[in-house]
């Protein structure tokens, strides 16, 4: 063992020291904060020049109320700040109103305008039916724009359309529209947390606002540390091992150590890099929310001490799939092919956590998380969602991934005996299996 | 006198291919044991064996007294012939981590000395790659005998050095027996092994086909080759090929060595030769390696030896 952490330490320290580890420990805090300012420095770099839409008003009724809307909108909507920071930050709208009479009927009146935004004369234009205020049953309003990504106007526009028709029909039917109001008025259901009875004063806490980035946001970025933590050391573990057989430095090394030991050495430098990555973002994010004064949000020690536990256990079970590979393989070409499967595999917990996160109890939640290669990740998914688990499930979750990491790091001990020496070809599958299985 | 190595019927199969055939041999300690046999010999998966890194498929292989098979083998000193380095560490950095994996807490100050001994002193503190070849070669022999050794096994230990390097790495090697060591190294350059080997192990095709020390080596063939050199010109290979007494020439340019048939007078060869021109120089010699190799395992091996 002692041997096993002399390499252990220098697997370590060239990790460590390496520039490629500095920069992918700054990089992703850097990309995602990076990304939040990019997105609030581009909120006020959209497109403000004016837009033109027509309108083909078939009732005659709603060109004043669009008037006034239009108008309204322009002057409060399309600014922010005041006097001098006064700033545009939208396009404002300026409506041209067309005579059905001179325009035709559709489909001819749709396709000359239409011919007009293809034109880049008019950014889009709204049609009404005549019978739409009657409720008519072929009665439509239609807008109609080159492209579907840019609905502000369409959204205004149905605003409109349906504050005038309510306005009209309530009119019609003599109805007060103040009474109408009075009815419609919504109420808004709060999304609460649950409350809880005080051990120390006895009194029941007062529920907060739900927070999503506690329900949801924090979980899963616990659960992307350990994703990350894994695909972070996984490949240059793989590399390394790989580079070592290349440069035959494996033949010096195994004069020296036997292959087991070396690759136990190789797995305990991996995860120690792990936890140094983890460790200091789980500072780094402590350290943040202080200063934010939101450290109520940090996750409890409980579920630290379940991300640093499954989060070793994940790197070393996956960091024994790359070693086999490493040791298997002669290029980064045959290296990629290799790795396809056990990345999926990683990657599984990605494609079912919304579902785990939704119904952390479910049947299916709890089967899912107890499927070794994915239980390290949803098994925290589960721990630090709202709700609680039984305890016997992490626990048990736990010992599962424990035999699958001894089963696994048997299996690479085999293959990277016999990987290291080989030279020249990819060892197949088949081949693998038959190291692991007779030597 | 103690065996440092004793081998009994080691069999290595890779598949349909028997790399080492029931080979048995035994090496004193103390002494410099040299392996010869051109490549594909099975030399390598011998020290491999030697050394635990593979297990032989039928026999014993007993090192330094330890018959087991996870023995550690920390006394054992290994330098492999393919060789590579950490080329991100610093040449101090390294030494002190093979010394550590050997168990050799006080790994500094024996790379420094070895440093220094070898040449090197001024180069402790920068990174590998930075290195000439022969420099990290050099590195790699002090990674092997940091540990200080009992048993030394050296793989090709002299292949692509030059010269002055070469001198440098025997020298050290001459050393370390004079303190005890027992060196094992292997050479497909037979002149080296003539040179410095106590005993000599000739492989071929996973066959041991000569073993013993090199005075016994070349009693048990004879003195049977006699070096000449003479003064004429023309097709003297030619004509010395066809000479009754001889079996082979073995043209240098200026001298020749002539492999004489089992029975040859050597009197009457004279004779002949002062016929053909001028003899400047006659010696009986005794067989060298490379002329013993070639009679046990046919000529055509000899090209197999020079690769």
């Amino acid at each position: 063992m002692n041997k096993s952490f002399v390499i252990a330490l220098r697997e370590y320290r060239a990790a460590v020291r390496s520039k490629a580890f500095v920069i992918t420990l700054v990089a992703m805090p850097v990309l995602m904060i990076g990304s939040i300012i990019v997105q609030v420095l581009l909120r006020d770099k959209v497109d403000t020049t004016d837009k033109t839409f027509a309108m083909v008003d078939r009732t005659g009724q709603f060109e004043d109320a669009f008037k006034a809307a239009v108008a309204f909108y322009n002057q409060a909507m399309v600014f922010e700040g005041e006097g001098d920071e006064r700033l545009k930050v939208k396009p404002e709208f300026i409506l041209e109103f067309i005579d059905p009479e001179s325009i035709g009927e559709p489909p001819e009146s749709t396709l000359k305008l239409s011919d007009r935004v293809r034109n880049k004369e008019i950014s889009g234009f709204i049609e009404i039916d005549a019978g739409v205020v009657n409720s008519a049953a072929d009665a439509k309003v239609n807008y109609h724009s080159q492209t579907s990504v840019d609905n502000a106007f369409r959204r205004f526009a149905s605003e409109v359309v349906n504050e005038t028709i309510q306005r009209i029909r309530s009119e019609k039917e003599g109805i007060d529209q103040a009474v109408i109001q009075r009815v419609v008025q919504s109420v808004e259901v709060n999304d609460m947390s649950l409350v809880e009875r005080d051990v120390e004063t006895g009194g029941i806490s007062t529920p907060q606002d739900s927070n999503p980035v506690v329900d949801i946001i924090l979980p899963m970025g616990l659960m992307m540390l350990i994703f990350m933590a894994v695909m972070v050391g996984a490949t240059p573990l793989m590399q390394a091992v790989m580079e070592e057989k290349q440069a035959r430095i494996s033949e010096v090394l195994l004069g020296s150590i036997q292959p087991f030991q070396l690759m136990v050495g190789k797995l305990a430098g991996n995860v120690a890099v792990s936890l140094t990555t983890v460790g200091v973002y789980i500072a780094g994010g402590f350290c943040t929310l202080q200063y934010l004064d939101q450290s109520h949000i940090f996750p409890s020690l409980q579920i630290i001490i379940w991300l640093l536990v499954f989060q070793s256990l994940a790197v070393l079970m996956f960091g024994a799939l790359f070693i086999s590979i490493g040791a298997a393989v002669n290029d980064m070409r045959e290296a990629q092919s290799a790795m396809m499967p056990v990345m999926m595999l990683a990657m599984a917990p990605m494609f079912v956590w919304l579902n785990v996160i939704r119904e952390p109890e479910s049947t299916f939640s709890t089967a899912i998380s107890l499927f070794p290669p994915a239980t390290p990740m949803l098994m925290l998914l589960r721990l630090a969602a709202p709700g609680s688990i039984p305890l016997w499930q992490p626990f048990l979750g736990c010992g599962l991934v424990i035999l699958t990491t001894i089963l696994f790091i048997y299996a690479a001990g085999k293959i990277f005996r016999m990987g290291i020496l080989m030279q020249g070809e990819a060892a197949s599958f088949r081949r693998m299996l038959s190291w692991v299985i007779r030597s | 006198m103690m065996q440092a190595v004793e081998i009994e019927s080691a069999t290595k199969r890779f598949g349909d291919v028997i790399a080492v055939d029931d080979l048995s041999l035994s090496i004193p300690e103390g002494s410099i044991y040299g392996f010869i046999g051109p490549n594909g010999s099975g030399k390598t998966t011998t020290l491999r064996m030697i050394l635990r890194i593979i297990h032989p498929d039928q026999g014993q292989i007993r090192v330094l007294g330890e018959d087991s098979f996870t023995a550690d083998n920390d006394l054992v000193g290994y330098l492999p012939e393919e060789r590579g380095l950490y080329k991100k560490m610093r040449v101090l950095e390294l030494l002190q981590f093979f010394a550590a994996l050997k168990g050799n807490r006080d790994g500094k100050t024996d790379a420094l000395r070895w440093l220094d001994e070898l040449g090197l002193g001024e180069w402790g503190n920068k990174k590998v790659e930075t290195l000439s070849k022969g420099m990290s070669q050099k590195i790699q022999f002090i990674a092997s005998i940091i540990a200080r050794p009992e048993l030394l096994i050296l793989d090709e230990p002299f292949a692509g050095l030059d010269p002055v390097n070469s001198e440098v790495i025997k020298r050290t090697v001459l050393e370390l027996r004079k303190q005890g060591t027992t060196i094992l190294f292997s050479t497909h350059d037979m002149e080296v092994a003539e040179k410095m080997c106590d005993y000599i192990c000739m492989m071929f095709k996973g066959k041991k086909v000569i073993d013993g020390t090199m005075d016994a080596i070349q009693g048990d063939y004879g003195q049977n080759v006699v070096r000449v050199k003479i003064a004429d010109g023309g097709d003297i290979q030619g004509q010395l090929e066809s000479l009754a007494e001889v079996e082979m020439v073995n043209d240098f340019g200026l001298v020749q060595e002539l492999r004489l048939k089992p029975d040859a007078d050597t009197q009457s060869l004279l004779r002949r030769l002062m016929e053909l021109g001028t003899v400047r120089h006659f010696e009986l010699c005794r067989p060298s390696l490379r002329d013993i190799f070639v009679r046990i395992a046919g000529p055509e091996s000899e090209e197999d030896s020079h690769e």
